[in-house]
């Protein structure tokens, strides 16, 4: 049963959550079904594409890889051969912006930092992609879900992708907002039993993490192997340099378990299983995705 | 184009032209993070190179590079490396250290 109180009645989460998202680069709503396919195709397409010269006489379009020749009196501008895919401005965006439109051949000419730029379009050529997309693309990612389960089809690889980003956007908001939070709402003194707690919980995930997936027992180590895996002489020296994540730990599970309502639920004792915080902050991320579902 | 880059090959695949290589596991979230930027610069822009470089399956890429943490990202001309990056980022951060790379200041 946890001991430590928390020194507020209510966390003002409204608050942190709209300064977020008032912010310039705030990611103001998870992308839709559809965006999250076409980022998820361009990721599975983009190492299948294969560039081709368009037809003569045929213009360029922004997003064609077109090689130029450029004079002038700049370094970067004054290049025999230099190639780019316009549109994004990697080179210069003005270039590439007028580039768009002229065919294989034209010269033009735009003033950069003052200085005359003389290009020359040698070549344009236009990106396509595969006729189909098949599962040995998906094996060729060599990705493995969170399980650590390899992802090897199509579908099982679509449904990975959009939760990544989903996932992505999420941890954003999240990562921001908290941040704020454990400034704010500081809690001076965890009750040392809670902090007592949680460092056993951490010592029998830690132990049995080891074991499963490293083969490793981590009391059998000698001074010189535990040095080499957290910088200190044994496991325990290394569970007591984590002092201060049990502290931020116990503060953090109070901010969620106070924000999601949920302080009088047994279900969510810090001290009781080591997963609830990982619980807790996906009860918060569901949350966050219903606030940031598009709403057009 | 993107490809697996062994410790092994990695002299001979980047000797030529611009790559980005990102130091990476398969089990990091900041890495999976920074995949997703990566899938769209690589989509927009082909003529991109990048090296996946596992440091588990090639753990020798810690001790010749100092690797600290993942991802680690090198930005490289014909097979020198010009800047470094540490951490996911987003895609104008990224592309402004690309142009750089690529053609200068």
């Amino acid at each position: 049963m946890l001991k430590t109180k928390f020194p507020y009645e209510k966390v003002d989460y409204e608050k942190y959550f709209q300064a977020y998202m008032e912010r310039e680069d705030a990611i103001r709503s998870i992308p839709t079904e559809a965006e999250l396919e076409e980022l998820a195709h361009k990721g599975l397409v983009k190492d299948h594409l294969t560039l081709s010269a368009i037809g003569e006489g045929e213009a360029a379009q922004t997003g064609d890889t077109i090689t130029f020749k450029t004079e002038s009196e700049l370094p970067k501008f004054n290049k025999e051969k230099v190639t780019v895919s316009i549109g994004r401005g990697l080179y210069n965006k003005e270039l590439e912006t007028e580039a768009a439109g002229k065919k294989a051949g034209d010269v033009y000419q735009i003033t950069i930092q003052d200085k005359p730029v003389t290009v020359t379009i040698l070549e344009i050529k236009r990106k396509q992609e595969p006729a189909e997309v098949t599962d040995e693309m998906v094996v060729g990612l060599q990705l493995k879900d969170d399980g650590g389960k390899p992802v090897t089809t199509v579908e099982a690889y679509m449904a990975f992708m959009k939760e990544q980003k989903k996932m992505e956007c999420l941890a954003n908001v999240n990562y921001y907002v908290m941040e704020k939070l454990l400034v704010d709402y500081p809690v001076a003194d965890p009750d040392q039993e809670d902090l007592q707690r949680l460092k056993e919980l951490e010592k029998e995930f830690f132990v049995k993490i080891y074991k499963e997936h490293d083969g490793i027992d981590v009391y059998a180590l000698s001074q010189e192997q535990a040095r080499e895996m957290w910088q200190c002489d044994s496991f325990d020296d290394f569970l007591e340099l984590r002092n201060e994540w049990y502290k931020m730990k116990v503060q953090q599970c109070l901010v969620y378990r106070n924000i999601l309502g949920l302080e009088d639920d047994p279900a969510y004792d810090y001290t009781d299983h080591y997963e609830v915080l990982s619980e807790l902050q996906m009860k918060l991320f569901a949350m966050l995705e219903e606030r940031m579902k598009r709403k057009d | 184009m993107t490809r697996f880059v062994a410790e092994e090959e990695f002299d001979e695949v980047t000797k030529e032209g611009f790559w980005i290589a990102d130091f990476m596991t398969d089990h990091c979230g900041p890495c999976k993070m920074l995949d997703m930027v990566m899938n769209e610069i690589i989509f927009d822009n082909p003529e991109i190179n990048l090296a996946h470089c596992d440091i588990e399956k090639s753990p020798k890429y810690c001790e010749r590079f100092g690797i600290q943490g993942t991802p680690t990202l090198f930005f490289m001309m014909d097979g020198e490396i010009k800047e470094t990056m540490s951490g996911a980022q987003g895609r104008e951060v990224l592309e402004e250290v690309i142009s750089r790379v690529m053609f200068g200041e």
